[in-house]
């Protein structure tokens, strides 16, 4: 019992107070009692004792210096930060300096904490939490950091909406207005990125196979389709949009023609490049081309194709966003959306557009992924990691 | 010969893909085509009128008409004659000689006015619609417009028409000296006022001014026209049996125009109505009793003829519904008769006539045919805008298009290209440079690209060209316009671009062989001299890929940039404008070349990369 109470006690002795924080946590505390904007009489220290608890716990954290602490002053500095300055919905005027110091002093004690945290050399015994922790919260903290930034800063510049809007507008964006962007999430991911996606899918594999069995359309449509990954969509769209019409077909042949390149340039080298002993093996048994078809050249064309997938996934949406707004139809649709509220300066519509528009493609990403790693576990590219 | 074998297969591949432009143009626009062709507002009208007749009779008994209808009346003043005749293709045979003359020669018009003696005036104005007969012989008046209208300043003109004296407003001007003739084109001495009519005369003579009463013969004549006064005319006879029971009858020629004001349709002697009566009261979905103007006639709602005694009953004026129309229904009431079916050309009258009558039509307009032409192709071909047009109209607008404007006009196509081209260029430098930076960062600041790289990648799933609107606004908040720089282009450009260079140069700054970064540690190379040595230029080729990306990703943003800003500059403004003005084939041109100008950027990327780092061909 006391030996392991000192082993505690030497551990403790082992990690160094996190200075920078406490440094940060010190400004922070000197900017709490300091005014809070250039034009009103307010001081920060009217918003009562939540900021001033949040700093004591955090500075207690520094102190500790652990690393699992400094992992949870991290956020908490910066919680202490949205509490002493964003509870503000309107500043009488920009900042003062104790709006400026407390914010800094706070920011800094989290990005000191999160350094600490990452920076940190583990040994190879360290438990496994610590490895845990130190392998996500960098990631996960990134987002906060940029977020606090963007909100802290134009609301203490007083940035208006029609320049720029706060995060918490876009939150708030978001929860008004979610029927609306559900409806035009719907008309752009559904009707015209997922439907042009399958039918680009399946013409170019189709297309993919047939050139495959071709030296000649290899040598002739090959560099055709590789030079086509050149031509923007901003020529495109418009001239679809005359053949199919401005609603949501012609954003659908968009997607369509953005899938169907990489997807036979991938398709032709995914059936082609196969490995010649298996190819040679498979002749050995009097394969019929079929056979080798099922065989060998089609798992051999997943990887492949799964890439092209990964690589127009990404670009379909932008292509869809583009077309939407060179091709202004029906008002629907997320680029339409962000098109429009763009130019009646709603600009926490935009942001709370691009929000919804990024979750589901990263959705759609990740769906792509995860059937590759279903379908294609067996390729040496997902053995490796 | 070996870049031949290389080069032919693609040449055909391209040919394969131009000639298969046609029968995509095709399957897009015969579709459109055909509903162009069926829609009757796109048919060019035509007008059937009583004919006076064609010479005057020599012998009492035969009248002579210049064109007949199949089943003629002989009509004056509006009603059929009473005397016996026998209509006999263009000639009428009368049984007992007429009691006034068929027509009779009035006054003989002033002129000519003009120095070719075409031009004469009628006596009053008012006898524009009279008859004129030349030499005993009927004139037909004809006359066509220019397909373009005159707006001061243009001089050439077309017509559908080869030949006829050509009048500007109400003057005959003179081949030679007032203008060229060239097949159905004519070119002006002088520019035609603005709005004044330009017309060729393609029948005997043409009503110049009809206030005036200013006439234009087509051929100098040696006498003046008279006016047929009295005349005898030879209308249509409606068909359809003539029973006292019968109450449809049928026009020689369908479609008809619905609301046409010029159509009279003669019962006997009596002039029938086809004008709709509204009801008094208002449609409210329950009221069932309506009162008209008048006491008779044929009752519709929303265009179905309801059937007297069953669907409604009728008590003077006032008519009972058995079931209320519906809310706002349209509830008309025709009180002689309506078209009851517009493209069979069939009228009902409202009360049968009594067997003996005649039904016939003095005036009466219908659609001869589509205005585009007789077949779907002919049709697609007149199509103002294709969905797709064919490749070879496409390759006629090229020349055209490209010298519009002057190379030193800001609007000239190459100026524009050059100006994308700017936008692009550095846009690429920029979003380079910052993408490479933030690689060699990550490279050596491994807790950064822990925290930042997974949201890198992930933020490729933002559509971050989004943002484009919000950031023009922004920049120009702070003054900076593309009219004035390229500052929001390449910012633009430089953030879509430098994504994919962060990746790629990450990746290949990593992709070192772990044997000479072994070899390095062994020499006691600083961190400074291994990425030099070994790390740079093992990421060179993953560079070089990553830019040729990121040229693309650049012209997309440049482009995207240009279309939103509202300079009047660079390629992407140019389809903007394109797309406003509906140039189908220009649009596709514009394509063409941004797909050329980026096909080129990516090339001179390669052509970079074989000077600078020779030592990894792709």
């Amino acid at each position: 019992m006391t030996g392991s109470l000192r082993s505690v006690l030497a551990g403790a002795r082992r990690q160094r107070p996190t200075w920078p924080a406490l440094a940060g946590l010190a400004l922070a505390l000197a900017g709490l009692f300091g005014p809070l904007s250039a034009g009103g009489p307010d001081t920060l220290a009217r918003l009562g004792a939540w900021p001033l608890l949040v700093l004591l716990v955090a500075a207690l954290l520094a102190l500790d210096g652990r690393l699992g602490s400094s992992a949870a002053l991290a956020p908490l500095a910066l919680l202490g930060a949205y509490l002493s300055l964003l509870g503000q919905r309107a500043l009488a005027g920009p900042g003062a300096w104790g709006y400026w110091t407390a914010f800094w002093g706070f920011v800094l004690a989290s990005l000191a904490a999160f350094g600490r945290v990452s920076l940190t050399s583990l040994r190879a015994d360290a438990p496994a939490f610590d490895k845990r922790l130190q392998r996500i919260l960098p990631v996960a903290m990134v987002p906060l950091v940029v977020l606090l930034l963007w909100e802290g800063l134009v609301v203490g510049y007083r940035v208006p909406l029609g320049i720029f809007p706060r995060v918490s507008d876009i939150a708030s964006a978001l929860v008004t207005s979610w029927p609306v962007l559900l409806q035009d999430s719907y008309v752009t991911f559904v009707k015209e990125v997922l439907l042009g996606f399958a039918i680009g899918l399946a013409t170019g594999y189709l297309a993919g196979v047939a050139v495959a069995g071709s030296r000649f359309l290899q040598r002739g449509f090959l560099p055709l389709a590789t030079a086509f990954g050149a031509v923007p969509i901003v020529g495109l769209a418009p001239v679809l949009g005359r053949a199919f019409g401005v609603d949501w077909q012609s954003k659908a042949a968009v997607v369509v023609i953005v899938t169907f390149f990489p997807v036979v340039l991938n398709t032709v080298q995914g059936l082609t490049r196969v490995d010649p002993l298996q190819l040679e093996l498979l002749h050995a048994y009097a394969a019929t081309p079929r056979q080798v078809f099922a065989a060998l050249r089609f798992p051999n064309s997943l990887p492949f194709v799964f890439n092209a997938l990964k690589i127009s996934v990404v670009v379909s949406i932008v292509s869809v966003i583009v077309a939407e707004f060179l091709i202004p139809g029906p008002p629907n649709g997320l680029g339409q959306r962000i098109s429009l509220s763009a130019h009646r300066g709603a600009f926490d519509v935009v942001f709370a557009a691009i929000f919804v528009s990024s979750v589901i493609s990263m959705i759609l990403y990740g769906t792509i992924m995860a059937i590759e790693r279903l379908t294609t576990s067996w390729h040496p590219s997902s053995r490796g990691s | 010969m070996s870049w031949l074998r290389r080069v032919w297969p693609v040449v055909a591949v391209m040919l394969a893909t131009v000639a298969l432009g046609y029968p995509v143009a095709l399957l897009f626009g015969l579709p459109l085509a055909r509903q162009r062709m069926n829609d009757l507002s796109n048919w060019t009208s035509q007008t059937v009128a009583a004919q006076p007749v064609a010479r005057v009779p020599t012998t009492p008994s035969t009248l002579t008409f210049a064109s007949a209808p199949a089943s003629g009346v002989l009509v004056r003043d509006g009603a059929p004659l009473a005397s016996p005749y026998r209509q006999d293709g263009d000639t009428v045979q009368l049984g007992a000689p007429l009691a006034r003359p068929a027509v009779t020669l009035g006054a003989a018009l002033r002129g000519p006015l003009d120095a070719a003696g075409l031009v004469y005036r009628l006596p009053a104005a008012a006898d524009t619609g009279e008859p004129l007969y030349l030499n005993g012989t009927l004139l037909h008046a004809g006359a066509i417009q220019s397909h373009e209208r005159a707006d001061g300043r243009v001089t050439t003109f077309t017509f559908d028409a080869a030949s006829g004296p050509v009048a500007v407003g109400d003057r005959v001007l003179i081949q030679g000296r007032d203008y060229r003739a060239k097949g159905d084109k004519v070119v002006f001495a002088n520019p035609p006022d603005f709005n004044v009519d330009v017309r060729r005369i393609t029948g005997d003579y043409a009503v110049l001014d009809a206030a005036k009463g200013i006439v234009a013969l087509a051929r100098p004549a040696g006498a003046a026209p008279r006016l047929g006064v009295d005349a005898v005319r030879l209308a249509e006879r409606l068909a359809g049996a003539v029973n006292g029971s019968n109450r449809t009858f049928t026009l020689a020629h369908a479609p008809l125009v619905r609301t046409d004001p010029s159509r009279q349709v003669y019962l006997d002697g009596t002039a029938l109505s086809s004008a709709p009566e509204r009801p008094r009261e208002r449609v409210d979905g329950q009221r069932a009793r309506f009162t008209f103007a008048s006491s008779r006639g044929l009752v519709t709602v929303d265009g179905q003829l309801m059937s007297p005694g069953t669907q409604y009953t009728r008590d003077g004026p006032v008519v009972t519904f058995t079931q209320p129309p519906r809310r706002n229904a349209e509830v008309r009431q025709y009180r002689d008769y309506l078209v009851s079916d517009v493209r069979a050309g069939t009228i009902t009258l409202a009360t049968p006539p009594k067997p003996g009558s005649v039904v016939w039509a003095a005036n009466y307009t219908y659609y001869a045919r589509p205005a585009c032409g007789t077949t779907v192709m002919q049709c697609f071909a007149s199509m103002p805008q294709h969905p797709v047009p064919f490749p070879n109209w496409i390759a006629a607008r090229v020349v055209p298009y490209v010298s519009h404007y002057p190379i030193t006009d800001q609007r000239n196509i190459v100026r524009g290209v050059l100006y994308t081209t700017a936008g692009t260029v550095s846009a690429l430098l920029l979003g380079g440079a910052f993408g490479v930076l933030l690689a060699v960062l990550f490279v050596f600041l491994r807790p950064l690209e822990q925290a930042l790289l997974p949201w890198v990648i992930a933020s490729q799933t933002i559509p971050i060209i989004a943002l484009v609107p919000v950031l023009l606004l922004i920049l120009g908040n702070v003054g900076i316009t593309v009219q004035t720089s390229l500052i929001p282009t390449a910012l633009i450009g430089a953030y879509i671009a430098f994504f994919p260079v962060t990746v790629g140069t990450v990746t290949g700054l990593r992709s070192v062989d772990p044997l000479a970064l072994d070899l390095m540690t062994s020499y006691a190379a600083n961190p400074f001299q291994v990425f030099v040595k070994v790390r740079f230029p093992a990421a060179v080729p993953f560079l070089f890929t990553s830019l040729k990306l990121g040229t693309a990703a650049a012209l997309v943003g440049a482009l995207v940039a240009e279309t939103e800003s509202n300079n009047r500059r660079g390629l992407g403004y140019d389809i903007v404008g394109q797309v406003q003005a509906g140039n189908v084939s220009d649009l596709w041109i514009l394509l063409l070349i941004s797909a050329a100008l980026g096909i080129g950027l990516v090339a001179l990327v390669g052509l970079i990369q074989r000077f600078t780092a020779p030592w990894d061909r792709p």
